[in-house]
């Protein structure tokens, strides 16, 4: 094709595109509207629009401030064009290119250009504690290619560049560079390419984030404001929700079927999707749990239905692979032995003789006739499982737990600290068994490098620096784990996570108990155009902060009323 | 006058005391700021970012001695640093802001509460048998006796979301601007106060109304009382300036102290109510192993608990001339 039919071919495009825009607009969408919006109970608000700090309002990081791609896990990390339309690595994958709109607008009406990206990415440089995507692991600085072309170069091959610094929040050089210390930068008056970038009528109550009257999506948001109102914790916000004071959730409701839906089945809904998966850890520092027919044993008398439907009323399942390590969009990378090996080893199925005889046979037996099992040496085996105080859904997935584990005979019982003793515990290594998440990511790979790797463990203090961890580690792994980043072959990517998936089997290194949805409940008696079953477009969680930007410039005003008029 | 002066050094004492204890409390507890933030992100930031902010908050690791003294250089200069949980924004400005709701719904719920109670325990004593005696004095106790929480969650769940008679939750009517103003922003302001305040004064009701009965019940049987009876002096005059101001004596020290203790927020109505105030503040603080705020709330409320003290001895000193 010569150059000019190139160039007819796209003026063609173009055409048709903006034909499509008027179609839609010839519709007639309903914009106006306020929409009220609570993602979880986060007690009174206090002004936070910096979306590279680590505690924003809500609502900053999920429609103000917006990434270069949009990453949405539902679809296995399929990325969505945002302010890049495209990325792409060099030849030698050691840096990463991204092509920018060039048709947006800061809500302050000036152009955003490659400037802006450059500046964000050495802001982050400059000052690590603004780092919230982990950009400063590969960066070895960024280039300017033209006003609409950014290369960032990398310190080395790191195949997941592009979903790192994709979504990195991009904050405006203008005004941004008269900022001297942004780490404490509370920015009242934000300036941001997202939907919603006006705040209004803010108090410690609640507050307004309205339309961006530059935003590059033609018409879009069809609604005017998203509200936040402030809750001092999930009861309250629950209450609100059923009472049908709130359009937009994200809360964990109990026995929502029959406390919310059914309130009004034709306009409340809720639709969950699995995206946060929970396991549960052991501390392999301490024995018995260095054993692996010990953490077998473990994982035989966990009873997986019983927390399915009990602790989580019904809204997860735990198919047998995914106890194992392996969610249904991964499931391309596992070789069929892997699947053999958990059906031999009996992972993921709930069965305490079979716990018994494994313990049995590793010589796990009663020695001093308390009635519980000891150690084959004849000291007493004694261990808690360690839950963090509230969570009443997971609070009672653990006492499950422990009653599997007292009817295999050992002497197990729960404890609940608060959260932040729970979590001081799981990273310094001080504490028996735990429940816990663990990462989901756009790969298994940050699945497995978040709970195998061992360089997360820092040899002076024995914390691991972030991550939960069984600490069951393997010098091959962190060097597989390493491998992964350095390749640009899917076929070898593929070959690796094979392996680990095979490690992490074979060595039980973590055993999970499901994977928890996202909760997403909402009303449709004022606005329409959520996601749901039918319309999975994204994970609807107000409270997440890559897919929210979807959900909330797709919604729309129900009716006169809702639409303010 | 050399009593007050007395008291005076004591109380010195005694904040110095809690400035120490304040400081060093918090501490001890597990975990610090940038773990508690990590916590709720659910483990979502980079290790390298949490020594950045670790840096940032100023959790490096000083001897705890040199933490101490710099503790108490800014305490001295007024600055109680930044919040951790409401990061950015100094922990002046949060509890400036939380203050208000806290001082207009706790403490004037208290001074309700303590007032109705105290009338209402003259009464029964003078009255003794009667109906306020009966009925009134052991409902309240009953009420009293449960836990806050239960009846401040029953009342809610019955009258704001099954009969809908008050609002469920907030401070005032969030589709309406704040504008201290307008009368329907003000109206909206006394519906939702309404009910919090109502359980914290049924609550307390019964406690003040028992001990007023008591120490009056005490006081009737003095021959001052029988004398002013004799004397021919109205009832109201011999129950309220020769019994009742005489049995209010005890009452006054405990009501200080409530009173100190109203500025630290109602916390269990805060959060049952989802109402703005100190009290919830602070529970975030120590979920969150927030330093600066914890310790700013803490010496507000050691503060004003010690002052509520003093004015309570002032008081002591104009109610019963022996203590001069």
């Amino acid at each position: 094709m010569n150059r000019k039919a190139l160039l007819l071919l796209v003026a063609l495009l173009v055409m048709s595109l903006s034909l499509g825009v008027v179609a839609a607009q010839d519709s007639e969408i309903p914009s106006g509207g306020t929409v009220i919006v609570v993602q979880a109970g986060r007690g009174q608000w206090s002004a936070n629009f910096n979306p590279l700090s680590p505690n924003p309002s809500d609502g900053t990081r999920q429609v103000m401030y917006d990434p270069l791609v949009v990453f949405d896990p539902l679809d296995g990390g399929e990325p969505t064009p945002w302010l890049a339309t495209s990325y792409e690595y060099s030849e030698d994958a050691t840096a990463l290119t991204f092509h920018l709109r060039d048709d947006v607008l800061w809500s302050d009406g000036e152009q955003f250009n490659a400037d802006d990206v450059v500046f964000t990415l050495e802001l982050v440089e400059q000052f690590p504690a603004l780092d919230r995507q982990g950009v400063l692991n590969f960066f070895a600085g960024v280039e300017k290619v033209d006003d609409y072309t950014v290369t960032v170069n990398l310190v080395d091959v790191y195949s997941l560049a592009h979903t790192v610094v994709g979504k990195q929040r991009i904050v405006p050089e203008h005004i941004w560079s008269a900022i001297e210390d942004p780490v404490t930068f509370s920015n009242d008056s934000p300036v941001a390419t997202g939907a919603f970038t006006e705040v209004t009528d803010f108090t410690p109550e609640n507050y307004l984030l309205c339309r961006n009257p530059n935003f590059f999506l033609e018409g879009q948001p069809y609604v005017d404001c998203l509200a936040y109102p402030a809750f001092t914790g999930n009861e309250q916000s629950n209450l609100a929700i059923i009472n049908g004071d709130v359009d937009w959730g994200g809360n964990f409701i109990p026995d929502i079927d029959n406390t919310f839906v059914a309130l009004d089945p034709e306009h409340n809904h809720r639709w969950f999707v699995g995206v946060n998966p929970w396991g549960f850890y052991v501390n392999a520092t301490k024995a018995p749990f260095d054993d692996v027919q010990f953490r077998l044993a473990l994982a035989q008398a966990i009873d997986y239905g019983t927390i399915a439907l009990t602790a989580e009323n019904g809204y997860i399942e735990t198919p047998q692979e995914v106890a194992a390590g392996i969610w249904p969009q991964f499931q391309t990378f596992v070789p069929e032995s892997v699947f053999e090996k958990i059906r031999e080893m009996g992972l993921g199925v709930f069965d305490v003789e079979r716990a018994a005889q494994t313990l049995e046979a590793a010589g796990y037996t009663d020695q001093n006739g308390d009635g519980w099992r000891d150690m084959p040496d004849g000291s007493p085996i004694e261990f808690t499982v360690q839950i963090v105080n509230g969570w009443t859904d997971v609070v009672t997935a653990a006492q499950i737990m422990s009653q599997g584990f007292q009817d295999a005979g050992l002497n197990a019982s729960v404890v609940t600290p608060d959260q932040t003793t729970f979590q001081a515990n799981l990273q310094g290594g001080n504490f028996d068994t735990s429940l816990g998440w663990a990462i989901w990511g756009e790969t298994p790979w940050n699945f497995f490098d978040n709970i195998m790797n061992s360089t997360r463990v820092d040899p002076d203090t024995g914390n691991s620096t972030g991550q939960f961890q069984s600490r069951v580690f393997d010098p091959a792994w962190d060097q597989l784990l390493q491998d992964f980043l350095q390749s640009v072959d899917p076929a070898e990517q593929q070959a690796i996570i094979g392996q680990l998936v095979d490690a992490y089997v074979t060595n039980v290194v973590h055993t999970q108990i499901g994977v928890f949805p996202a909760w997403f409940e909402y009303t449709t008696s004022r606005f329409v155009g959520f996601p749901n079953a039918d319309d999975p477009y994204a994970i609807g969680a107000p409270w997440q902060e890559e897919t929210a930007r979807l959900v909330a410039t797709n919604l729309r005003c129900a009716d006169a009323a809702s639409c303010g008029e | 006058m050399r009593f007050l002066v007395r008291r005076t050094g004591f109380y010195m004492v005694a904040a110095l005391i809690a400035i120490t204890l304040n400081f060093f409390i918090p501490r001890m507890m597990s975990g610090d700021p940038v773990t508690a933030m990590f916590a709720r992100f659910q483990g979502r930031l980079e290790p390298r970012t949490m020594d950045a902010l670790r840096e940032t908050f100023g959790f490096v690791d000083a001897p705890i001695h040199e933490q101490y003294f710099t503790y108490l250089q800014n305490l001295l200069q007024g600055n109680f640093g930044t919040s951790i949980t409401a990061f950015p924004a100094p922990v002046t400005e949060v509890i400036g802001n939380a203050l208000v709701w806290t001082l207009r719904l706790a403490g004037t719920a208290t001074i309700v509460s303590f007032v109705g109670g105290t009338l209402l325990g003259i009464f029964a004593a003078w009255k003794r048998g009667r109906f306020s005696d009966s009925v009134i004095l052991p409902f309240l106790s009953f009420i009293g006796a449960f836990p806050y929480f239960f009846v401040a969650m029953l009342l809610l769940y019955i009258l704001a979301f099954g009969l809908k008679w008050f609002p469920l939750s907030h401070a005032y009517d969030l589709s309406i601007r704040v504008d201290w103003g307008s009368p329907e922003f003000v109206m909206s302001v006394l519906q939702h106060a309404a009910l919090p305040a109502f359980t914290i004064v049924i609550t307390g009701m019964g406690g003040w109304m028992l001990g007023m009965r008591n120490n009056m019940i005490g006081v009737l049987g003095e021959d001052y009382i029988v004398m002013a009876q004799a004397k021919g002096l109205s009832d109201r005059r011999v129950m309220l300036t020769y019994a009742a101001r005489n049995a209010i004596l005890p009452s006054v020290t405990g009501f200080a102290m409530s009173l100190g203790f109203a500025i630290g927020g109602a916390l269990l109505t805060e959060i049952v109510f989802s109402y703005p105030g100190i009290g919830f503040w602070l529970l975030s603080a120590v979920n969150g192993r927030d330093y600066p705020l914890m310790q700013g709330i803490f010496l507000m409320i050691t503060l004003a608990v010690l002052l509520a003290n003093f004015m309570a001895d002032v008081i002591y000193v104009m109610l019963d001339p022996r203590a001069r």
